[in-house]
């Protein structure tokens, strides 16, 4: 579009082609200088009758009335215009009205427009051709003048929309120039917007001439676009800006222009709330759709599941929902179809989405509800279309083993007779809460405790051989009591002056002493056993010559008196013996 | 004396408070049964219900699962069979009756097939329970005792050997069977599986609702439990896939 246009045309008949009748009231220039003079034209189009003039008292007519009348043919279409012509001069500066001029035809009264002439200071601004001379010679004044020659518009089908709500943005171009080449268009960035452009077509003036203030301008559509707001508040678009060489000829290079379009806002209202949980941001007028080619079908065929939204609004924007299709149904990604026009109501169409699916497990399955919704901008309300839900019934596919790997939900097992076995029903199994024995004070003691008891046995016993073996004089005075205690009945029997029971107990004494010493039975102890085992034990001769006088004395007092040693010496030696003998024997 | 003597009597009263708690129970757990027998699976239902927060182990568990079974609760019966096992895992009715609630499940996950000496090995490991390896401790302990006193007392030096050894032998096997009671405890009480009790859920990449889904599970599913991560589980399946799952969606077993 930013290429440069040439448009060359004809003069333009000022006749309108249609075949219905009208009354015009145009005027060559508007705003008039004082000392110029302007033309009024009464025209009437396709009928017949007398114009009413209007009261023209605010001007000075310098011509006219004038009539003229055109009839033609074009295509087979018969079309007539008759027109009355006033030159006109302003008597005084000021803004006037000319008034409303009538006719009638066939009891039906046409009227124009009232027109308001704004008669200003200076030169006089002239048309096209005529004004040449004064344009050349232009002053800022006069520039001011030829824009209102040449004007861009931006024009919305709507002023306040909901978000997503689409509006149509027409970019309008208004010339009263003959001759006029487009050069660089700057079309304003959408910043807010997500925007679809009409189809691109030729540029064309169109048929009607569009009448601004009574001035007839020519009306060409540059772009048209369907804006669909994405943001909320108040949206003021950029202008339009166009440049354009106007008024080139051959024998003149032309002027080039530059005009700048209004900056329209669009206010956005957010959408209400309230959005059912299927809505996506689908925004406009539409009907759902979903339809599936079968319902009975045999394993491992397909099924086509087609849906489809129909209507006019964000039509690209909507995505294929994600429908539940059952487990056992293999379902490939939808395709999406598109049929979406651009037109001057808006962007309608449809898209739909096609879904093959292949049921791979015999059964009866069926699909859900499947749910559309779309916020209508027309009612203000969200609005749910629903299809479905899809009943199918896969007959078994014999000779097809189903794939490995694709998973197959289990019904009710229908095995006849089978179920669960029966419940416990001795009370007696059930525990208590945490009445678990293992990591209880009493496990720790239980299986702990005998080897602290072990360890505390071992230590005592230890502690007391070290006292046994380590200490001298304890073990002295030990083995003197160990004596004493043998020895307590000779000593009684000494004190008593009963000499043979005394020898008596002092060898029944020290026979024990021997006995329990070396483990051996007192009735198996003779004097020579008793000689050889000390021997064995490594017992010094003197000791053991010592044991051998006393076992020899106490036998020799049994039968006569000894005479050699008293009692009392031969009791300490006998003690004495046996002190050495604990100290030795082991 | 004294003080071992009142570690006693404390010992003793905290076994007669939960004692009084079973006997509800137990009365509770009778009930149910005859509700069961008569078919009257939601009376029953609720009675083993009752009795649940007084007991625990095997028998409990196990008449809980067949009701919920009955009432087409599955997911629920699977959780309770779970749990049984947990207290016997070779227990055959439990076995069965779970493969059976199995099969009425959505899913199927492929279990890996395990060797014969890994099955007797689960069995023997779990058989006596901690209780029991506990008891075989105390037992174990009193014997190598005796053994060592033995080689300290005994004057022959074949005795001393044998007994030595055999004490030896007897403090190396009470170390195992205390191993035993630790992992039977463990595996009994440390939660590290749970099942699914949503109809469908979207197993995640990453313990936030937005995240993308890495699979689907449904209803009544196993799964164990690797990690915790605020509200999500990480979990892993028997096939091996792991995801997260939102806690709301799972029962620890």
């Amino acid at each position: 579009m930013r290429a440069l246009i040439a448009l060359f045309f004809l003069l333009l008949p000022l006749v309108s082609a249609s075949q219905d009748a009208s009354l015009t009231a145009t005027v060559d220039k508007n705003p008039v200088s004082i000392n110029d003079v302007f033309t009024l034209k009464l025209t009437l189009v396709n009928s017949k009758g007398n114009i009413e003039t209007p009261d023209l008292g605010d001007f000075r007519v310098v011509f006219g009335p004038s009539r003229s009348s055109s009839y033609r043919i074009v295509n087979g279409r018969q079309s007539s215009s008759a027109s009355i012509s006033y030159t006109l001069r302003p008597k005084q500066l000021g803004t006037y009205e000319i008034g409303v001029a009538k006719v009638n035809v066939n009891g039906k009264v046409l009227t124009t427009k009232p027109i308001k002439i704004k008669v200003i200071k200076g030169a006089s601004s002239g048309t096209s051709s005529t004004s040449r001379e004064s344009a050349s010679s232009s002053n800022y004044n006069q520039n001011q003048n030829t824009l209102k020659n040449l004007m861009v518009r931006i024009q919305l089908s709507k002023n306040k929309v909901y978000k997503g709500e689409q509006v149509i943005a027409s970019y309008i171009l208004l010339s009263r120039y003959n001759n006029i080449d487009l050069g660089e268009m700057d079309f304003p960035a959408l910043d807010g917007f997500w925007s679809e452009d009409f189809p691109e077509q030729q540029t064309s003036w169109e048929p009607n001439l569009e009448i601004i203030n009574g001035v007839q301008y020519r009306k060409a559509i540059i772009k048209r676009q369907v804006l669909f707001p994405q943001r909320s508040g108040a949206n003021e678009l950029e202008p339009f800006v166009l440049s354009a060489n106007v008024n080139r000829s051959f024998f003149n290079p032309g002027e080039n222009i530059t005009v700048r379009s209004n900056t329209p806002t669009i206010t956005v209202k957010e959408l209400p709330e309230g959005a059912p949980e299927s809505f996506k941001g689908a925004v406009g007028e539409f009907d759902f759709a979903a339809s599936v080619d079968k319902n009975k079908l045999k394993a491992n065929e397909a099924i086509n599941l087609k849906v489809k939204v129909t209507g006019s609004g964000n039509l690209k924007l909507i995505d294929a929902n994600p429908f539940q299709f059952p487990e056992d149904f293999e379902v490939y990604d939808p395709e999406t179809n598109d049929r979406i026009s651009v037109t001057a109501g808006g962007v309608k169409g449809s898209r739909s989405f096609q879904y093959l699916i292949i049921p791979r497990y015999p059964g009866e399955y069926s699909v859900p509800e499947m749910e559309f919704s779309f916020f209508n901008p027309k009612t203000g309300k969200y609005q749910i279309a629903k299809a479905g839900p899809y009943n199918f019934s896969i007959a078994d596919d014999e000779g097809n083993v189903p794939t490995a790997g694709a998973k197959r939900p289990k019904n009710i097992v229908e095995q006849s007779g089978l179920d669960i076995r029966y419940i416990i029903t001795d009370k007696n199994l059930l525990s208590a809460t945490r009445s678990q024995f293992f990591g209880t004070t009493l496990f720790w003691l239980g299986s702990a405790g005998p080897f602290a008891f072990l360890l505390i046995f071992l230590g005592y016993r230890r502690r007391k051989e070290a006292l046994d073996s380590d200490v001298k004089g304890k073990k002295r005075r030990g083995a003197n009591k160990t004596a004493r205690r043998r020895l307590k009945a000779a000593e009684i029997a000494l004190k008593k002056n009963d000499s043979s029971l005394f020898y008596e107990e002092i060898s029944k004494a020290l026979f024990g002493y021997i006995s329990d010493k070396l483990g051996i039975p007192v009735g198996q102890l003779s004097r020579s056993r008793i000689l050889s085992e000390l021997d064995k034990n490594g017992i010094d001769t003197s000791v053991v010559n010592d044991v051998t006088y006393v076992i020899d004395t106490c036998e020799m007092a049994r039968f006569a008196p000894v005479t050699e040693v008293s009692d009392d010496i031969f009791y300490k030696r006998t003690a004495e013996l046996i002190e050495n003998l604990e100290g030795k024997l082991k | 004396m004294k003080k071992l003597f009142f570690l006693l009597i404390i010992i003793g009263f905290s076994y007669e408070l939960s004692a009084q708690g079973i006997d509800y129970a137990k009365d509770q757990f009778s009930l149910g049964n005859d509700a069961y027998m008569k078919g009257d699976y939601e009376t029953a239902l609720n009675h083993f219900l009752e009795a649940e927060p007084n007991t625990e182990g095997l028998a409990i568990n196990y008449n809980l699962g067949n009701a919920y079974f009955k009432l087409g609760q599955i997911p629920e019966c699977i959780l309770h069979y779970e749990r049984a096992l947990r207290f016997d895992p070779s227990n055959e009715d439990v076995q069965y009756n779970l493969s059976i609630a199995n099969d009425l499940i959505v899913d199927k996950i492929e279990v890996l097939p395990k060797s014969k000496f890994q099955i007797w090995w689960r069995t023997f490991r779990y058989s006596l329970g901690p209780d029991g390896w506990a008891k075989l401790c105390i037992a174990l302990a009193l014997v190598a005792v005796l053994l060592f006193l033995l080689y300290y007392f005994s004057h022959s030096t074949n005795v001393r050997r044998l007994a030595f050894f055999g004490g030896l032998i007897g403090f190396l096997l009470l170390v195992f069977a205390y191993t035993l009671a630790v992992s039977a405890e463990n595996y009994r009480y440390a939660e590290k599986s749970a099942i699914i009790f949503t109809d469908k859920v979207d197993v995640k990449s990453e313990p936030r609702g937005g995240s993308v889904n890495v699979f689907v599970l449904h209803a009544g599913t196993k799964v164990d439990i690797l990690s915790r991560e605020g509200e999500w589980y990480e979990v892993k399946i028997a096939s091996g896939a792991q995801g997260w799952i939102y806690q709301d969606e799972l029962k620890l077993v």
